[in-house]
């Protein structure tokens, strides 16, 4: 372990990989700040300039990005009730009520402070348990593979905001999108039409910029930009006095082990385990009227187990080889696309990589919070930067990134029609992020179900006769079960709810 | 607010009207009619058997998973659960319409003038922004984009009209 650990930091340390460390960093930090570009839509405007990179470099560069955001995002939060990403949106209760009472300054060093450790707790488990995970995810056939990736994805499906229906669409949309283009084991094109560009399937830098870039920019249009009210242009002392450290103690080790948990769950993120901290605090706390009224628990316990969450879901990416949410599954495509196959077996083939992927992340972390605490009064004169301006910079450093794939419009295309789809998916409020899972996830689902029906003779019943399958399938049948019985309790309760105003008013 | 309190804002706000409910029973059955459409494009595909599948038997059973949630969706718009209309799309048709242009000047005329006109046309035309502010802006963005992917990646653009890209 120790060899490999110190393998790790020799690729980490080398100054290609320490530069993307600190890029990736800085640009993600002053992105999670920026409205309207989080971290899908970064990491896909840069996933065209990454082809070039040795594939390290350009996994410890969107490492950084995606942590830093998860540190930006909180700034707006708690200085604008904007959250700068999703996870951040829980941060936005309390950490602009602190803001509003003039201690902007704590509210946004505790969140550096508990992100810190809660990605150090994250980190610790990736290094010690995504090996042992690797060792174990070997001995996994197909048929177990095939319903990991279902489990996940109905996971994301089920976890996510929005009804479970149309996030069950939005799967199968992405998991159309994936067949379209040569059948992997037969060779046969599928729904390709006379389209010689389909029969490379489509791209998934092109689709993903495509819903959460142009379809992001036009939804925002809908509204003409409503000024936020900046609470404070000075945030005076960053640095928590001994109180807020002592109050926040304990609300930051149950937020680590939290985050650290719930990023090993398909479709977990971020927000879910920034819900289940503040929602852990309020219980936890000797005050809970105080919440919602500027509790610094109620900002270090959510903080911590956002950036544990972000941290640890690297865990079934480098151990198993399979995303669990969307950002990670673009860092799975950027592995694909240089041949690179994650799973199992990448700690063995390419421990270069893994190793020195999990030390950047150390790295990383200490610059996030060196850099983060002197960098919020630089990060605060970014937000100035009007939505007018950079609504046009979004869409065309997005198209043309897009045409850097190789050099065709023809991306450029597939990015604005699915900018449109992106679109009316917001307003009728289906969820992009299983459309793109389901895309990138849908080769390996397909090829995993193909393999082990070819390797049994009884055809389906090789999912049942296999135990890891088995419980797979289980777990699934309970997820739909559970989904089902909620959705009819829910009805029931909303007609009676009806019935009894009906009853009242007459 | 997550879609499922958007949804039950609207069921609370009492029955939605007889337009809202087509719309909203529409939209799911045209969703629906794709599934359907998709069914029949991996009958053709050859679905094979569980011992010996073909090309279109994954692709089978994404169309009959599409199709069922379709109609679930379209069941709850019918029982009562309105979708969110589609709201004002003045300002979204004209940032269609940019970035439409954006691929066509880029792709007949070159990248400079794509940037410079619809980055400028999308300010002028969606902001409140003066003159001075959006050339300012619109050549600044140019200037980078141009700097980044002309010089520094060394892109093959478009055979362009201009000297330049």
């Amino acid at each position: 372990m120790n060899d490999s650990i110190l393998l790790g930091f020799s690729v980490a340390l080398d100054p290609m990989n320490l530069l993307a460390v600190l890029a990736g960093c800085l640009l993600g930090v002053v992105v999670g700040v920026l409205p309207g570009l989080g971290p899908i839509t970064t990491i896909s405007i840069l996933l065209p300039f990454t082809y070039a990179m040795e594939p390290t470099t350009a996994i410890i560069l969107l490492a950084g990005i995606y942590a830093g955001v998860m540190y930006g995002g909180t700034v707006t939060s708690v200085l604008l009730k904007l959250p700068g990403e999703a996870a951040s949106v829980v941060t936005a209760i309390d950490g602009y009520e602190m803001a509003r009472k003039g201690r902007a300054g704590p509210a946004l060093g505790i969140s550096a402070i508990g992100s810190f450790i809660g990605a150090t707790v994250a980190l610790i488990a990736l290094t010690f348990f995504a090996p042992a995970l690797a060792e174990l995810a070997v001995k996994l056939g197909p048929p177990e593979y095939a319903m990991l990736a279902l489990l996940g994805l109905l996971l994301i499906a089920y976890l996510g905001a929005g009804a479970f229906a149309k996030a069950v669409v939005a799967a199968a949309i992405g998991l159309f999108l994936a067949t379209v283009g040569l059948d992997p084991i037969s060779g046969d094109a599928r729904f390709v039409g006379d389209s010689l560009q389909l029969l490379d399937g489509m791209d998934v830098v092109a689709v993903v910029l495509g819903l959460f870039g142009i379809g992001e920019v036009l939804f925002s249009l809908r509204e003409r930009d409503s000024e936020a009210e900046l609470v404070s242009k000075k945030v005076g002392r960053v640095w928590p006095t001994k109180k807020d450290l002592r109050d926040s103690a304990a609300p930051i080790a149950r937020g680590s082990v939290i985050g650290t948990l719930v990023g090993l769950v398909p479709g977990g993120g971020g927000l879910l385990s920034s819900l289940l901290s503040y929602g852990a605090e309020r219980r936890f706390a000797k005050n809970p009227e105080e919440f919602g009224k500027g509790a610094i628990q109620g900002v270090a316990g959510p903080e911590t187990a956002n950036n544990a969450s972000s941290t640890s879901s690297f865990i079934p990416l480098l151990s198993l080889g399979i995303p669990f949410n969307v950002t990670i599954s673009l860092l799975f495509s950027v592995l694909l696309i240089n041949g690179i196959t994650p799973g199992p077996r990448l700690v063995t083939e390419n421990p270069d990589l893994f190793w020195g992927v999990i030390a950047s992340m150390y790295l990383g972390n200490v610059v996030l919070l060196i850099l983060s605490l002197p960098l919020v009064g630089l990060l605060i004169q970014i937000l100035r930067v009007d939505m007018a301006v950079l609504s046009p910079f979004i869409i065309v450093l997005s198209l043309v990134g897009v045409y850097t794939i190789d050099n065709n419009t023809w991306n450029m295309w597939v990015a604005l029609f699915f900018g449109v789809v992106g679109y009316f998916m917001r307003i009728w409020g289906f969820p992009p992020g299983p459309l793109v899972l389901a895309f990138i996830l849908g080769g390996l689902l397909e090829t995993s179900l193909r393999q082990s029906l070819l390797l049994g003779d009884e055809g389906l019943l090789i999912f049942l006769q296999r135990p890891g399958s088995l419980a797979l399938i289980a777990v699934s049948v309970l997820l739909i079960g559970a989904s089902t019985f909620s959705a009819v309790r829910k009805r029931r309760a909303q007609t009676g709810a009806v019935e009894e105003s009906i009853h009242v008013g007459s | 607010m997550s879609q499922q309190s958007e949804d039950v804002r609207y069921r609370g706000s009492g029955q939605p009207g007889v337009k809202t409910r087509i719309y909203s029973v529409a939209v799911p059955v045209v969703l629906g009619l794709c599934g359907i459409a998709l069914l029949v494009g991996s009958l053709a595909l050859g679905v094979g058997t569980t011992n010996e599948p073909g090309p279109g038997l994954w692709p089978f059973a994404i169309a009959c998973t599409w199709t069922l949630a379709a109609a679930a969706i379209a069941w709850e718009s019918f029982k009562g659960t309105a979708l969110p209309p589609v709201g004002p799309s003045q300002r979204p048709a004209v940032g269609f319409g940019l970035t439409l242009a954006f691929i066509l000047i880029f792709s007949y005329i070159g990248l400079i003038p794509a940037v410079l006109i619809v980055t400028s046309a999308w300010m002028k035309l969606l902001s409140d922004m003066s003159w001075k502010r959006i050339i300012i802006a619109s050549l600044t963005i140019t200037a980078l984009l141009y700097i980044l992917f002309a010089i520094i990646i060394g892109t093959a653009f478009p055979a362009s009209v201009l000297p330049i890209p």
